[in-house]
């Protein structure tokens, strides 16, 4: 009797340690894909805004013909033209930047070429190049 | 035959066994919901916003071409026009808010239109249409979650 009490007791702490393990394993999966789903959300937004942002500041570059300085009227602009932004992607000043846009441009006769790059700290986040042929 | 006393402990171990699991159970269930919920949140921010600045963007590259692009007056309320040459025939489609909704109406170029004659697109809260000098046409747009978007639009 003492025996068959014993084993019941046993069998139910083994049975519980083994639901525990299992879901532990379980857990561990769920976690890891949460955390995956988080940062794949974080850095599509990341993206999209990279996209428009470029997508705006060439728009505004065309507008005058291919002169940077334009973008002075919307945008702090920084020596070696860079552009810095918060972590909601609004311009902002160097002190409080999150991100930041440089934009170097290439020249080869009337065609010129601006290459934008967004990083965080040595991050690359987002690169895209734009042509406009010049009119003189 | 001997009877063993069971032990307090015994009992105490398999619960508070049982509560730790409970409670694990609990914090993955609601983190899963957080998770779950930041991402329908910001897919419904991204569909809200960034589909009408996107789309408008879109819109505006489709009919390309100098002059194609203008700022007109709909009763009073801004609207942007992109014209559209159809088999020699000029159309027009307007891009305008009409109370908390982002509209647009393809008409012939010479009709007028008044502003619940477009279809709407999608609710926004507020779509400001500034028109910054000769080639350079900004489009603010508020959403419903109020998160602004900024666009630019060359019409050159």
């Amino acid at each position: 009797m003492v025996r068959a009490k014993k084993s019941k007791t046993t069998l139910f702490l083994m049975e519980l340690i083994l639901v525990i393990l299992i879901f532990s394993i379980a857990s561990a999966i769920c976690m890891q894909l949460f955390a995956k789903s988080s940062t794949l959300t974080r850095d599509s937004n990341r993206l999209d805004n990279s996209a428009t942002i470029s997508s705006n500041i060439f728009e505004i570059i065309k507008s005058n013909n291919g002169d940077l300085d334009i973008l002075k009227k919307e945008y702090q602009l920084y020596d070696d033209n860079i552009i810095y932004f918060d972590d909601d992607f609004d311009n902002c000043n160097k002190e409080n930047a999150v991100y930041k846009m440089i934009i170097t441009t290439s020249s080869v006769k009337h065609l010129n070429t601006y290459n934008l790059n967004i990083v965080k700290g040595k991050d690359k986040i987002y690169s895209t190049e734009y042509k406009l042929a010049i009119k003189y | 035959m001997k009877i063993k006393k069971e032990h307090t402990i015994d009992i105490i171990f398999g619960l508070i066994l049982f509560c730790v699991f409970a409670i694990l159970a609990l914090i993955v269930l609601m983190t899963g919901s957080n998770v779950y919920q930041k991402t329908v949140n910001q897919n419904d921010a991204t569909f809200q916003s960034r589909t009408t600045i996107n789309y408008i963007n879109e819109k505006v590259h489709q009919c390309y071409h100098q002059g194609s692009v203008s700022v007109v007056s709909i009763e009073n309320q801004p609207a942007l026009c992109l014209i559209d040459n159809v088999n020699g025939e000029n159309y027009c489609t307007y891009i305008y808010q009409d109370n908390n909704q982002l509209k647009e109406a393809y008409v012939d170029a010479n009709q007028s239109v008044d502003l619940g004659y477009g279809s709407a697109l999608l609710e926004i809260q507020d779509l400001k249409i500034e028109v910054l000098n000769e080639n350079l046409i900004k489009l603010t747009m508020t959403s419903i979650d109020e998160t602004t978007h900024d666009l630019y639009i060359n019409t050159l």
